[in-house]
């Protein structure tokens, strides 16, 4: 068995935990996609198309591009 | 992740795709096969773009599509190239411009869909515990990472529990010094399918087995507000996971396999809404050292012990944050 310890030395200077979740969340420059109003439905965004008359901008991954991928 | 910011880091693509479409977002392995009337319209789009009949070396049909809701394409890319995302932008809407004109002429636009029955239904719990994940390298001593992506890794997912779950988290008494721990499914649901290494990748759900510790406590730290009605917590526990991953190596032709393990301490804090019976605010940090490496999650050259840190938040009430966890229709997401 690895022998590990709970939290390494070297991020010791990190007092808390909200200041290691901040470190974790992206930046605002990482998540300038996310200011897209981005549906989460191909289907949905069909007949909001239809509705709004605007052709669709569809952004496909394997994985989602919104989570994980 | 560092491929998804630099396609977006024009803020003309964002104008673009904000203002002159509906942008959507979606997973396209499950759009590919999926037997429902979503499936066979992706498929109809995805044939008429940049991956048309393309089998090797994968079938990925991913990439940025424009087209009209009746299925006509204007124009597709896969490219992290912002100006060609752009350029891409401007000629679905020059040759939008010019359909509309002709469907105008000739009253052959539909204006409504048909009925749409999802083959995969959507698992999304209606006033349940929505956390948005990122997962992140914590910072190390002694850093031995290549200086590329893989030392900026970082991703995102999300975590999906009922309400009557949500409610669970909160011990009784609701009284300060009040602690309990979490329910076991809970606890389960975090650990096998949302305390994995998914820095680089999207490695699989960690088998029941792989559980070797896994607490998670909840205490009041305190009872306030009108009638007493927000009841803030402390969550404090500790999971272990550990698993000899196997799994066949198509290009190679053979079998592999490979140990992987996180041993992650948890904190965090929520409070908890009585009124609206529902969280008005939850941050959780996950944080350890993780080692070896698996199948799908890109650690072959990072086998550590090195440290991993997932945090969990509260996620918004935008269209994007239904954005399903990567495991949802797993059969055991909910319970087995």
């Amino acid at each position: 068995m690895i022998e590990t310890t709970a939290v390494p030395d070297s991020i010791a200077d990190m007092p808390t935990f909200r200041d290691f979740i901040a470190y974790v969340r992206p930046k605002p420059d990482e998540i300038r996609w996310l200011d897209v109003p981005w549906q989460t439905d191909l289907w949905e965004g069909r007949r909001l198309a239809l509705q709004e008359g605007k052709p669709i901008f569809l952004w496909a991954m394997n994985g989602n591009p919104l989570g994980c991928t | 992740m560092a491929g998804r910011a630099q396609a977006f880091s024009d803020p003309e693509v964002i104008r673009l795709a904000s203002e002159q479409f509906i942008p959507v977002a979606e997973n396209c392995s499950p759009l590919q096969r999926q037997r429902d009337a979503k499936g066979d319209f992706f498929r109809l789009i995805a044939e008429q773009g940049h991956y048309a009949g393309r089998t090797f070396p994968t079938d990925t049909r991913q990439g940025y599509y424009a087209f009209t809701a009746d299925g006509t394409l204007l124009a597709a890319r896969n490219s992290r190239d912002p100006r060609q995302m752009e350029e891409m932008l401007h000629t679905a809407l020059r040759r939008w411009s010019v359909l509309a004109d002709t469907d105008d002429a000739d009253g052959s636009a539909p204006e409504t869909l048909p009925d749409y029955a999802p083959a995969r239904p959507s698992r999304y719990p209606e006033g349940g515990l929505i956390l948005q994940l990122a997962a992140r390298d914590l910072p190390r001593a002694v850093d031995t990472r290549k200086d590329d992506w893989r030392k900026s890794a970082w991703n995102l997912d999300y975590a999906w529990f009922s309400a009557e779950e949500a409610r669970a988290i909160v011990p009784q008494p609701r009284l300060p010094g009040s602690r309990q721990q979490l329910p076991r499914e809970v606890i389960r649901r975090l650990a096998r399918f949302h305390l994995r290494d998914f820095v680089r990748g999207e490695p699989p759900v960690w088998p029941e087995e792989a559980i070797r510790d896994a607490e998670l406590e909840s205490a009041i730290l305190e009872v306030a507000g009108d009638e007493r009605r927000l009841v803030r917590l402390a969550l404090h526990g500790a999971v272990r996971l550990e698993w000899d991953w196997r799994w066949h190596d198509r290009q190679r032709d053979e079998d592999r396999h490979a140990e992987s393990g996180f041993d992650a301490a948890l904190y965090g804090e929520a409070t908890w809404d009585e009124s609206r019976g529902a969280f008005i605010a939850f941050e959780l940090l996950a944080a350890g050292p993780r080692w070896g490496t698996g199948q799908y999650n890109n650690r072959a050259d990072d086998l550590g012990p090195a440290p991993l840190g997932i945090a969990f938040t509260l996620a918004g009430d935008e269209p994007r944050d239904r954005t399903p966890p990567h495991t949802i229709y797993h059969p055991d997401y909910f319970g087995r």
